[in-house]
């Protein structure tokens, strides 16, 4: 049905088709072009695999290979060296017979505990950027779209008493509750408003009173994140909160949502005012359906971008939490606590701070070169130069 | 026109981009050339290789991605395309200058009007600073721009685009060049400026007994300032001649075309013609005539043979046999 | 002109009282309460416990509590829980010891990343800009802390110098003035190559493309039609125009005075602002924690606010 009415407007088949499958086809070509960005997007598919494989090999009850086995008599015992298999009982063995990456100042296998850490960096990368890039996209969707829509005081007012009312029934349900009873009332009112004719009342006009709009409310929230010190913010809350796995992704993904939301809102902005999503709307075509099927392919480009360097900033700052020992807690192993617990043993033990070291250098330069590759392919101004 | 006493001539200038792998030819073989005192238009649809060879002439194609493959271009028994760059630069703004389309992106944003125009003067010319003033002030005044002093200071967004594009032309009469390209200069103006910008052009020339080398896709333009017309497709001249006989008797379908879709006031009321299908793709050398495809008069051998110039006499020629042989027999 | 300067200061004043409300809430809404200092202190009496509640007022209602530290950090009466030092002096005195790696760490940047940038993107696509391009990203893909510690294997056991701490420890004041002054710069040296360099090549990159983008305007088309050098058309046409956006940045890298950076301070030892701030979140030093996030907002916004008139006092068309 839609597809048919778009080929009746010229102007608007050629908009949607924006991404068609031949441009799509010769960013391939482009992309594949471009060797480093080629290479970067191999080793981030081994690194995929790797730490997929990883998390079979490490978790379980008795994983094939045990990052957390001890083995004091077998400390600090160099790359690619043997286990003394008389000094070690049967379950503290190595499966494949040789430390691969050494052992570490408790003597556990550093292969295996790389390969738990690799599993720990790739979802606290993916996760934390998911979170960021969803913030982002509805944030800056919604000011680039809705941009000049003004909120009703009614519509604040509203909402300030169901978010204060969530935060204080945390202490006293009652207030809680009444907070509640009180944002239904406005909603009420705002529902009758609408419905009313040509007299209302003074504290209905009142709620009427368009304010400022929902872009200028997004885009303030955005300079009031940037004004923290991203890393100083980060570092603050983990050490607030419980030390876990998930409130690290939770809270890099929470404190990086403002590139892309700008990201998105510029895109949108100008997305809004070409020629094709007029032509949807001329059809009548839902807001739902004009942002998600007309707009969102068009700006997802750029964010896809963002994203793989924002998961490999992610994974940078997951490090850096765990080197200072803020990052996810022991037992798991991550490249950025292996490294930190090696540093002692720098002059002694280097491959302690080297392989977990380079390790990181490799995947995050492999996903900063994808990205760059990405955008290289996708920008067509850039093609021209050839 | 006779070949050694023309200021500029250009022969077989063949220029390709390469592009993904894949070259495409913006200029395939063309050959024109302007006599001392004269105005030669070059006409043609967007991407017949007009701008492209006008480039060319300044050295200005950028490499990569384009390449100029064959052909001279001799300006004063001189192969610009030999010379190196030093030698170039000491041409460009001195000798041939260049107005372009776009006044507003063609002016550098960050520099006043009097530093650009006044840059252009002391790249080939050493001037004290007096004179200097005395003499951007004297080429703003020439170019017709209303109170030369106070616009000295001026940004190039402070003006309106009339008034950028005459700062344009007072940069290309910087130097006293014997040659003045330009390209489209009056397209991104409106109708009444690009009239006084037009006739701007036209009194320079005439004053200052320099060439003018314009390149246009607007006959209406062609017709009230030009000597002698190129007209170009697919990147090769097509026609050329004096402008009276090409526009009075064309002799080439694709002029024909182009004449045919003038507004004209004798055929009011009737719908606009216009030529059916589009510029062809600039992939790979037609073997045929190019313009083949859109023609309405195309034989069978059109499609074979790339056609050579025919003589109409008084230098006016045109590739089209299938026309020749139907109406110059009679 | 008057009237837009107004009104970003008043913006950016609501910004920051945002900040500061939002800065407060994810301290004291966070789990742990600040009175708990420590509980398992034998020192810490019920009575203590109850006094330190009175004298931080924190028997009051949050909003109150929010007021009078702000208050206190305005008229800067704030002290540290820690050790009931002066909050602002103590900054104070850290901020002095980041200075000089700031100061540093900026000159090595932006002399470095400009001529990096320029001269890739004047051969754009060879070899040389291949080398910078694939440099600059080896630069920002290495963690901070790894690159530290090859730096430090690599400078001790080459030059045999000591790079951890601002001086090396019992170098007293008699030695002579220009054996303690190299041994300040070579403490000083590790620590703002290191701070510089995600800076230079971050920066690097975007000088290249900036002047990328302008070498395809019309304006360099018609500055080489002029018949200029090409030198001249580069270097005063193209970068004139491809240094606008960076004039902006001059604003842009005030907050850097307070950042520091947490992980490279904490390596070296350096006893500057983020090794402080560092030391406050282990300690839950909120008066600390808060001023530096504080003041930290304050130079953000009033490095936008530079920025902006910077960027009207540069670029002509910028005229309000």
């Amino acid at each position: 049905m839609k597809k048919e009415l778009n080929n009746q407007i010229p102007g608007a088949s050629e908009g949607l088709d924006s991404i068609s499958p031949k441009r799509r086809r010769s960013s391939w070509i482009l992309f594949k072009k471009n060797k480093i960005a080629l290479i970067g997007f191999v080793i981030f598919l081994v690194f995929f695999v790797v730490a997929v494989l990883g998390l079979f090999l490490t978790a379980g009850r008795e994983p094939i290979l045990d990052p957390s086995v001890v083995r004091l008599q077998e400390k600090l015992k160099p790359p690619l060296s043997s286990p003394n298999l008389e000094a070690l009982a049967h379950r503290e063995i190595p499966p494949m017979r040789i430390y691969l990456f050494g052992t570490d100042d408790l003597g556990r296998d550093v292969f295996a505990r790389m390969l738990q850490g690799a599993w720990v960096s790739l979802t606290v990368g993916f996760v934390a950027v998911g979170i960021a890039v969803l913030v982002g996209i509805i944030l800056g969707g919604l000011a680039g779209y809705f941009g000049s829509y003004r909120l009703s005081a009614g519509y604040i007012l509203m909402s300030c008493l169901i978010a204060g009312g969530a935060v204080i029934a945390y202490w006293h349900p009652v207030w809680g509750a009444i907070a509640a009873a009180l944002a239904l009332i406005v909603l009420a009112v705002s529902i009758q408003r609408k419905r009313g004719g040509g007299d209302k009342a003074f504290w209905v006009r009142v709620f009427e009173i368009k304010t400022f709009s929902i872009d200028t409310l997004i885009m303030r929230l955005v300079d009031i994140m940037l004004c923290f010190p991203s890393f100083f913010l980060i570092l603050t809350v983990v050490a607030l909160l419980p030390a876990s796995i998930y409130n690290i992704m939770a809270v890099i993904g929470l404190t990086s949502w403002m590139g892309t939301t700008r990201f998105v809102r510029a895109e949108f902005l100008s997305l809004r005012e070409q020629d094709f999503v007029t032509a949807a709307r001329a059809l009548g075509l839902s807001f739902a359906r004009i942002i998600f099927r007309h707009m969102m392919p068009n700006a997802l480009a750029p964010v896809l971008v963002s994203t793989t360097i924002g998961i490999a900033s992610a994974i940078l700052t997951e490090a850096g939490l765990s080197f200072l020992g803020f990052g996810v807690p022991p037992p798991y192993a991550t490249w950025g606590n292996i490294l930190s617990d090696g540093k002692r043993f720098i002059f002694d033990a280097p491959w302690l701070t080297f392989i977990p070291g380079i390790a990181i250098l490799i995947v995050v330069l492999s996903f900063n070169l994808f990205g760059e590759g990405i955008k290289d392919a996708l920008n067509p101004r850039l093609k021209e130069r050839g | 026109m006779d070949e050694t006493s023309a200021l500029l001539n250009v022969e077989g200038l063949t220029v390709w981009f390469q592009a993904d792998g894949e070259r495409s030819w913006a200029v395939n073989g063309a050959s024109f050339s302007v006599g001392r005192g004269e105005t030669v238009c070059i006409v043609g649809e967007s991407g017949c290789g007009k701008t492209v060879s006008a480039l060319s002439i300044m050295g200005l194609v950028k490499s990569p991605p384009g390449r100029i493959a064959a052909g001279k271009i001799m300006f004063e028994g001189k192969n610009l395309l030999s010379l190196t760059d030093e030698e170039m630069q000491q041409i460009r703004g001195r000798r041939i200058a260049m107005v372009f389309q776009e006044p507003l992106t063609s002016l550098n944003p960050v520099f006043t009007i009097g530093d650009q125009i006044a840059e252009a003067i002391t790249v080939h010319e050493k001037l004290t600073p007096g004179a200097l003033r005395k003499k951007v002030l004297e080429l703003l005044w020439a170019v017709g721009i209303p109170s030369p002093d106070e616009r000295l200071g001026s940004y190039p967004h402070q003006l309106s685009g009339g008034q950028r594009q005459r700062v344009m032309v007072a940069m290309a009469l910087a130097c006293e060049p014997d040659l003045i390209i330009a390209d489209e200069p009056t397209t991104a103006l409106d109708v009444t400026i690009q009239a006084q910008i037009l006739n701007l052009l036209k009194s320079i020339k005439e004053n200052r007994k320099l060439s003018l080398l314009y390149i246009t896709h607007d006959l209406g333009v062609v017709a009230s300032i030009a000597d002698r017309i190129y007209v170009m497709y697919a990147g090769c001249v097509v026609e050329q001649g004096d402008v009276g006989d090409v526009f009075l008797e064309p002799r080439h379908p694709y002029t024909r075309g182009l004449l045919a879709s003038l507004p004209d006031r004798a055929r009011r009321g009737k719908p606009l013609v216009g030529i059916p299908g589009y510029v062809p793709g600039r992939f790979g050398r037609p073997s045929g005539c190019p313009f083949e495809p859109r023609c309405s008069e195309a034989e069978k051998e059109c499609h074979i043979e790339f056609p050579q110039f025919l003589d109409w006499g008084k230098g006016h020629v045109a590739r089209c046999p299938v026309v020749y042989s139907r109406e110059k027999g009679r | 002109m008057i009237s837009f300067l107004a009104r970003s200061v008043v913006q950016k004043l609501v910004t920051l009282f945002f900040v500061s409300v939002v800065s407060f809430m994810i301290i004291h809404l966070a789990p742990g309460k600040p009175s708990q200092i420590d509980p398992m202190n034998p020192k810490f009496t019920p009575e203590l416990v109850e006094r330190f509640k009175k004298e931080f007022h924190l028997d009051k209602p949050l909003h109150v509590q929010y007021a009078l530290f702000y208050k206190d950090l305005l008229v800067g009466r704030t002290v540290s829980w820690k050790d009931n030092q002066p909050v602002l002096a103590k900054i104070w005195e850290r901020f002095s010891n980041s200075l000089p790696l700031f100061i540093v760490g900026t000159i090595i940047t932006w002399t470095l990343s400009f001529p990096l940038g320029i001269s890739s993107a004047l051969k754009r696509g060879g070899v040389y800009d291949r080398g910078v391009t694939f440099f600059s990203y080896l630069l920002i893909s290495i963690p901070g802390f790894f690159f530290a510690y090859m730096l430090i294997i690599l400078v001790v056991s080459w030059f045999h110098v000591p790079v951890i701490g601002m001086e090396t420890f019992g170098l007293s004041s008699d030695s002579p003035a220009l054996s303690a002054f190299m041994d300040r710069l070579w403490h000083l040296l590790l620590p703002s190559v290191l701070g510089a360099s995600g800076g230079i090549a971050v920066l690097s990159r975007y000088v290249r493309s900036q002047m990328l983008e302008v070498q395809d305007q019309d304006y360099v088309r018609t500055a080489r039609a002029k018949g200029l050098t090409s030198d001249q058309v580069y270097y005063k046409h193209a970068l004139r125009n491809a240094l606008l956006p960076f004039v902006t940045m001059f604003g842009l890298i005030l907050p850097g005075l307070i950042g520091g950076s947490v992980i490279i301070e904490s390596i070296f030892s350096w006893p500057g602002m983020g090794r402080m701030a560092y030391e406050a979140i282990l300690a839950r030093d909120y008066p600390v924690i808060l001023t530096v996030n504080f003041i930290s907002a304050v130079l953000v916004l009033l490095g936008t606010f530079i920025s902006d008139i910077l960027y009207m006092v540069v670029d002509p068309r910028i005229r309000l």
